[in-house]
């Protein structure tokens, strides 16, 4: 009898191996059941908010865009080793940062981003306001993260899905093409995104269709497509109900300002925003300061100069630092005043001024120029030189950029980039710059990873 | 009730009185032609007295009669039915023992006989004794012997190093007789090979065993220590000096390319244990970084450690067996009258080695002069230590911080008894170990063990049973203060101001008692429980089944107070708090068979299945916003509360295996092993794989050919083996596509973003394992002597396989098409060099000679790995810049340009150097002399490392680091030949090269070492004293554990490596053992 029984016993173990042996993850969920639900594909979405914040070109901290375009532009000054390649424009392919920094958090974006796009494609489940929502979020941070990395690399991979065997293999994209999936991106965005911030409890932490609007004023920018650009920014100044220059320069980059296209809202505890913690010298600088030009390209009486810098004096030196957010970081218990802006007014009126002003348009251009001149408490155009000429504003509207802009999203290293005038700045203030330092190199690792990536940007 | 008559030999002793006597219990019986057997089991059913008698004789008695008759005793039953039969009885406590008459004593008469050994050999002078007198005689040169004895004597045959020999006369006149070797040294004490025991003698595979004699005369807390250089390919490290701290154990090498990928198996009496810390690293990081699971047993519950290393022995643990299996056994009871034994030492600690620093003169010389070299002006930022501290004060950090002396203390004490069908083992433990840091910091753990094992009379069902329960309390700094007490510098401030609190310089230093403050607390609960049940189905058919559940139960704590940082900084209190827990059930039953065949051979066969589920919980959390230092340890009390990590995976397992041994007239050993498994860690598809090994033994000292040839070798066997084992050591889920949430939220909701990118084709590790093995025992078996070459190749390398980010991530799993090597030589000699009644010395030796190589690895250069390994070197080949010594005219490191393009790159990089071991072993003696016994072990390991340059960022002239002495001889004008560059503050050509420095191969360098690892001198109670006391055994000695070492290692410890962590402890202990 026991000798049946263990026998038997046996048996059962042979037989159900297979099923012994099945585990189900705790706290986890798998591609097959995400998107079984609205609010568990929402948290995918909601993750690439949350990974954008923590670290990379989106943070605002000291591997963002801010930083590092700063630095590679004529606007900053590093105090950290690892960032003086930057400052020197003296890249190469093995630096850890073009890496971690700028490529990977890019492509790991637009990875979440596809994979919730095929995610959405494939189920049934997902309610259609809610698929409508997602999608255009989607999309509208897949362009997003595409028009960094276009512009830092130039031709570089065009990811639209998830399959690493076809990815791991894939050709540089020309730019042009990148460009098109971008427009094609934002143009949708448009479409399935909301108007207003309802959704999203009236804070502008997530992009509306003002903000793939301001996306794509920019995009056309670049594109030279003065028109487009000039549509678009139109579209979202002209949208008094939610958007307003904010008089007070010291309110403009706290949440929810009227100012505001989009905003990225805090993740990490105990700071505010990235950008006040890394700028704000409480002490010897540790990561970069302000540069004296740009203080000094301040005109007189700019407002901007004194409530959007502040300097410390240490040792005998006076170090400047941008100042626009004015939290260092967050004690406990106290409320989040301010939010990382991302895409704001100020910029759409300079970016019609500069599409207006391409199409000859100089009367609206001027007008453009003159709200942010009076905001910064500046004699406006319109008095003192109401007959300037186009090229003339062209260099009005370079400054006006590189102050009102300053360390936000290396403006004026893209800026002076996409015009060209890169080749006549930089040479002049920076003693090793070569004419190919325009474009980052790809990352060494990458292409031993993929041979395809290959050629290399010239000069690396 | 049927029963063995082995019981009969007692009946020499009287027979008490008994509360139930044959003489007085009534038995109402008729009988009409039943058989006898019928007629005891009448008289056992009405009075619980148990028959004892061989069937045999019994049997033949199938038809008694008995008249009824009311009120008969058991003996007037008994008187009249054996009347006419050659049978007697007696009765002994409850049983009656029923045997045959034996037959009348016989006349004496001349015995003659021959003795050999096994392999034929005669034997010369051998005792030759009638058992029980002084009657006997030796053997003469042929072997022969002749001598006088009755029919129902014995003869005993003796002779030195061999079994003793007792033959029963009966009838015979003529016998032969073989003796056989005692081994002295091979004992035939069984190793456990995990699902079966062998001896050393039968054994085809590669197994070494450590009993509880090393282990408990080691005063350590971990028995992992214990092993260090007693077995040959089996390399211990002791990571860390701190209690609790990690020790590595790596069975013959690095088989894999993930360094977590290389850790054994441990298995505790049957169900497997945790290899790796299940502490929560948030909260443990600053003071034991790893620390290792077995830290929670008591090592006095341990009966012995077994390590299966080569395919043989492995391949019964299939997918697990790759990196080598140890089995522990825990103490079981003992038949035999009941032993108290109680056992105590109190032993104090230090650590073994520190390094000779800068005084404060040398300190100011070296910092000046850095400042001149640079050129640097200095300000109260740069150089607080010139222009703000004293410059006359002069602190020994390293005697201040990790100079004190630990106390040790262990009790331990036992109960253990039973008879031949029961035994119990009953045993506690209390070891408590303080720290070398300043403050009250301590290591406390209580154990409770026990073990119950029963029989049947039948012997046909064996029970089991043994818990092993232990309670840890870790209470240390959150920190190991070594690297604070090697860097500050000498004239750092002092601690305290005048007013008794804490100095801060005006924030011009760390003020490293405050941070003692910071404390890290741990309380554990081990739990280890086996039950195994072994039932005789058919005569040889055993069926078994084992049962086993762990658990192990962490609560951290790691508190940052307010008090210890500087008031200026106005911080608030933190708590890490970490919850941990692994559980793991499993079941294992198996059939076993066992036959003797044709006399000569004899079979042994087993299959068995296995389940084991594992589930691992580990959680941190950061509390913040402390206002007060009292509530640190409360998670209410926190402003806010943010999870720092949480693991919660499952692990399932399933397993089939068998194995066929056949030994053939006790000279052939065939054995083959085999499993197939199946593993929740691998993909749908990849689960199930196959493992086997063939292992054989050849005793070739027994065949005729080998003769009286060789007459000084007595024992020699060759064993090989091969076999292929796996690895899954491979973190679960790997092959789903999961979402997890992320640690932080955005806008109150947390986001669930995808882990990894997914291939479910991944599967096991492969490790092929060839052993050769020759097994030698000389001059009587004085000398044992073997020799193993192993030969294992490891393919199928689980590692992360290189993609462009572009695909969203750096890495996909997969089996990889790289094969790492690892080979070489294992020897043990043991001797026994004096063998006499009142002095004994032995001596044992141990040498391994390992060595490691990458032998492919497809597209090594394009991935991830490049920088890392070269194929052809070994996988710790430490790919640098190579240095090239100080440039006597610049006075800077230079280092060789590889490319020759001026600057230092991973362009640069060679494969100079490597770190590890090329050899190892150890050297022990044990001397006994009348009551004394003295015990030394030394361990020796040949091996390179990280040195000072790596540990400390060297820098002479930095103001962060203190430097050792040796630094003075520095470079200082130009053609000086020094092996130090110019001193430097951080800046300038001297500050370069001290960054291309950090990525040159001046960072290693040899750190072999000699130890005096062991050494234990103990004096046994002389009798008259025991019997004074009442105690049966009784024993005094003192034990020391690391106590000298010879090296010229650049750095504190050559057996940790380590700067940040606190070197093993030299610890010298006292205790007394007496036995009851």
């Amino acid at each position: 009898m026991t000798f049946r029984i263990s026998v038997l016993v046996l048996l059962w173990f042979l037989s159900s191996c297979e099923s012994l042996i099945d585990v189900n993850p705790k706290g986890a969920l798998t591609g097959a059941t995400i998107y079984d639900d609205d609010k568990t594909a929402g948290q995918v979405l909601t993750g690439i908010y949350v990974k954008m914040v923590e670290a990379g070109f989106a943070s605002g901290g000291s591997q963002g865009m801010n930083v590092l375009g700063g630095l590679s532009a004529d606007e900053l000054m590093h105090h950290n080793a690892e960032l003086q390649d930057f400052q020197a424009n003296a890249l190469y392919p093995s630096h850890p940062l073009v890496k971690a920094a700028l490529w990977e958090p890019a492509y790991k974006f637009i990875y979440y981003a596809n994979a919730l796009l095929q995610g959405l494609e494939h189920s049934t489940a997902i309610s259609s306001a809610v698929r409508k929502q997602l999608e255009g979020e989607a999309r509208f941070l897949r362009a997003f993260s595409f028009f960094y990395l276009t512009n830092l690399f130039g031709d570089v991979p065009l990811i639209l899905g998830t399959d690493f065997r076809i990815n791991q293999v894939f050709k540089r994209t020309p730019q042009s093409e990148v460009y098109e999936q971008i427009v094609a991106d934002l143009r949708l965005a448009q479409e399935l995104l909301p108007h207003d911030y309802a959704l999203y409890g009236d804070k502008r932490i997530r992009p509306n269709r003002a903000a793939a609007s301001a996306l794509l004023a920019r995009v056309f920018l670049y594109l030279k497509d003065w028109s487009g650009a000039e549509t678009e920014a139109t579209e979202v100044i002209t949208n008094t109900a939610l958007y307003g220059l904010v008089a007070d320069l010291d309110e403009v980059f706290l949440a929810n300002s009227r100012e505001a296209v989009w905003q990225l809202g805090p993740v990490i505890p105990g700071i505010n925003t990235h950008e006040g913690n890394v700028f704000i010298l409480t002490g010897f600088p540790g990561v970069v300061s302000l540069q004296g030009s740009t203080v000094n390209a301040c005109e007189e009486g700019d407002l901007r100069a004194l409530h959007w810098i502040s300097h410390i004096d240490l040792g005998g030196m006076r170090y400047y630092y941008p100042y626009k957010y004015k939290k260092r970081d967050h004690p406990e218990g106290e409320e989040i005043t301010e939010y990382s802006m991302v895409l704001r007014l100020a910029e759409l009126y300079l970016i019609r001024a500069e599409a207006r002003t391409r199409q000859d348009k100089l009367e609206g251009a001027i007008a453009d120029i003159d709200a942010i001149r009076q905001r910064a408490g500046l004699p406006l155009l319109q008095d003192t030189n109401p007959s300037i000429t186009k090229s003339g504003l062209m260099q009005r509207i370079e400054n006006e950029r590189r102050i009102e802009l300053m360390a936000e999203w290396g403006h004026r290293w893209l800026d002076l980039k996409r015009t060209g005038r890169v080749h006549e700045v930089l040479p002049g203030v920076k003693p090793g710059w070569q004419a190919t330092d325009v474009l980052y190199p790809i990352p060494q690792s990458e292409m031993d990873a993929n041979p395809n990536l290959k050629p290399q940007n010239p000069g690396y | 009730m049927r029963k063995n008559l082995l019981i009969l030999g007692l009946l020499v002793t009287g027979t008490p009185l008994f509360a139930q006597s044959i003489e007085n219990t009534k038995v109402v019986l008729e009988l009409e032609n039943e058989p006898l057997e019928v007629c005891f089991k009448m008289i056992e059913r009405q009075t619980g007295l148990l028959f004892c008698y061989i069937p045999d004789h019994v049997d033949r008695y199938t038809s008694v009669s008995l008249p009824k008759k009311r009120d008969r005793t058991v003996r007037e039953v008994l008187e009249h039915v054996l009347k006419g039969t050659d049978l007697l009885f007696e009765q002994m406590n409850t049983q009656i023992v029923v045997y045959k008459r034996r037959p009348q004593e016989a006349p004496p008469e001349t015995i003659s006989g021959e003795v050999s050994d096994l392999r034929g050999r005669v034997m010369s002078d051998v005792n030759v004794m009638v058992h029980g007198t002084v009657f006997g005689t030796t053997t003469d040169r042929e072997g022969r012997f002749s001598l006088v004895a009755r029919p129902t004597d014995s003869l005993v045959f003796s002779y030195v190093g061999f079994k003793k020999v007792v033959v029963p006369v009966n009838t015979r006149t003529t016998m032969r007789v073989v003796m056989e070797s005692e081994f002295p040294i091979l004992k035939e004490v069984e190793v456990n090979a995990g699902y079966w025991k062998v001896s050393p003698r039968e054994q085809t595979g590669n197994i070494v065993r450590i009993d509880k004699r090393e282990i408990s005369q080691q005063p350590v807390s971990n028995s992992l220590v214990a092993l260090g250089g007693r077995m040959p390919g089996v390399f211990v490290q002791q990571l860390s000096g701190v209690p609790g701290g990690a020790v590595h154990i790596q069975i013959r090498g690095l088989n894999s390319l993930r360094p977590d990928g290389n850790y054994p198996m441990y298995i505790i009496d049957g169900v497997p244990y945790p290899s790796t810390t299940i502490s929560a690293k948030d909260v443990s990081r600053g003071i034991l970084p790893e620390g290792n699971p077995l830290n929670y047993i008591n090592p006095e519950d341990i009966e012995s450690i077994d390590i299966l290393k080569d395919a043989d022995a492995t391949a019964i643990y299939g997918s697990r067996g790759a990196n080598g299996v140890v089995l522990i056994t825990t103490r079981k009871g003992v038949e035999g009258r009941t032993r108290v034994d109680v056992n105590a030492y109190q032993g104090v600690g230090q650590v073994t080695r520190t390094m000779e620093l800068l005084n404060t003169q040398q300190w100011l010389e070296m910092r000046k002069e850095a400042f001149k070299n640079d050129g640097a002006t200095m300000n109260s930022f740069n150089a607080p230590d010139l222009l703000v501290w004293d410059t006359t004060r002069y602190t020994d950090w390293q005697k201040k911080l990790i100079g004190g002396t630990a106390q040790i203390s262990n009790i331990q004490a036992s109960a253990s008894g039973g008879n031949k069908y029961t035994q119990f083992l009953l045993s506690g433990g209390y070891y408590r170990e303080t720290t070398v840091f300043p403050g009250d910091f301590s290591f406390r753990k209580g154990s409770v063990h026990m073990n119950l094992q029963h029989k049947t009379f039948d012997d046909r069902l064996n029970i089991s049973l043994s818990t092993n329960s232990s309670f840890t309390n870790n209470y240390l700094p959150a920190e190991d203060q070594t690297r604070k007490a090697l860097e500050l510098a000498p004239n750092a401030p002092p601690i305290y101001n005048e007013d008794g609190k804490f100095n801060w310089a005006n924030g011009t230093w760390i003020n490293p008692f405050a941070l003692l403050r910071q404390e890290y607390t741990s309380n554990g609960i081990t739990s280890i429980n086996s039950f195994r049940s072994t039932y005789e189905v058919v005569k040889n058919l055993r069926a078994i089944v084992s049962l086993g559940y762990n658990r192990i139960s962490l609560e951290e704590l790691q508190t940052e107070p307010i008090s210890s940082h500087d008031p200026d900084q106005n911080r608030n209190g933190r708590s890490h708090f970490g919850n941990s827990r692994v559980n793991t059930v499993i079941v294992e039953p198996q059939l076993e068979y066992i036959a003797e065949i044709n006399d000569e051979g004899k079979l042994h066969v087993l299959i068995g299945a296995t389940h084991q589920k594992t589930d691992t919980k580990i959680m941190a959390m950061r509390g913040t916003g402390y206002e007060d230092d009292r509530l640190l340890n409360s998670e209410w009390a926190a402003s806010a509360i943010h999870m720092m990590s949480s693991t919660d995976v499952e692990y399932q397992y399933n397993a089939l295996f068998g194995r066929i041994n056949y030994s053939w007239k006790r000279k052939y050993f065939v054995n083959l092993t085999g499993r197939r498994d199946g593993s929740s860690r691998f993909g749908p598809t990849r689960r199930f794989a196959n493992f086997g090994a063939i292992g054989a033994a050849w005793i070739f000292s027994m065949e005729p050919f080998w003769g009286n040839r060789f007459t000084f070798l007595d024992f020699g066997k060759l064993r090989l083996s091969y076999g292929i084992t796996g690895n899954d050591q491979i973190g679960d889920y790997g092959y789903l596509d999961i979402y997890t949430a992320t640690q932080y939220g955005y806008d109150g909701q947390k986001g669930m973003l995808p882990e990894q990118l997914v291939n479910p084709d991944y599967s096991w590790e492969k490790n092929r394992k060839i052993e050769a093995a020759l097994d030698l025992g000389l001059f009587s078996n004085r000398v044992m002597f073997n020799a193993s070459y192993y030969h294992n190749r490891s393919s199928d390398q689980l590692v992360g396989y290189t993609l462009s980010v572009v695909t969203g991530y750096p890495s996909i799993q997969a089996n990889l098409e790289a094969v790492v090597e690892n080979k070489g030589w294992e020897f043990g000699l043991n001797t026994a060099n004096v063998s006499r009644k009142n002095f004994t010395w032995k001596s044992s030796f141990n040498l391994t000679l390992p060595k490691n190589k990458l032998v492919s690895f497809p597209d090594l250069k394009s991935s991830n790995y490049a920088s890392q390994y070269e194929v052809g070197k070994p996988i710790t080949i430490q790919k640098k810049i190579h240095y090239t010594g100080v440039d006597p005219q610049t006075g800077v490191y230079t280092f060789e340009d590889l490319n020759g393009d001026g600057i230092f790159s991973s362009e640069d990089y060679q494969a100079k150097k490597k770190t590890g071991y090329d050899l190892y072993g150890g050297f022990q003696n044990i001397i006994r002399y009348k009551e004394w016994e003295f015990d030394f072990f030394f361990q020796f390991v040949k091996q390179a490392g990280y040195n000072y340059y790596a540990l400390i960022q060297n820098l002479p002239g930095t103001r962060f680091y203190n430097q050792p002495i040796w630094i003075m001889d520095r470079w200082m004008n130009p053609g000086d030949i020094v092996k130090v560059q110019s001193f430097s503050q951080s800046s300038g050509k001297a500050f370069i090269a001290h960054i291309n420095s950090m990525a040159s191969d001046i960072l290693i360098s040899n750190a072999t070492f000699v130890r005096l690892k062991n050494f234990s001198l103990s004096f046994h109670l002389k009798s008259q004293w025991l019997e004074k006391m009442k105690c049966r055994q009784g024993r005094i000695y003192i034990q020391g554990q690391n106590l000298l070492t010879f090296t010229d290692y650049l750095g504190p410890d050559p057996e940790n490596m380590a700067e940040g962590a606190l070197p093993p402890l030299r610890v010298i202990s006292a205790g007394i053992d007496l036995t009851f």
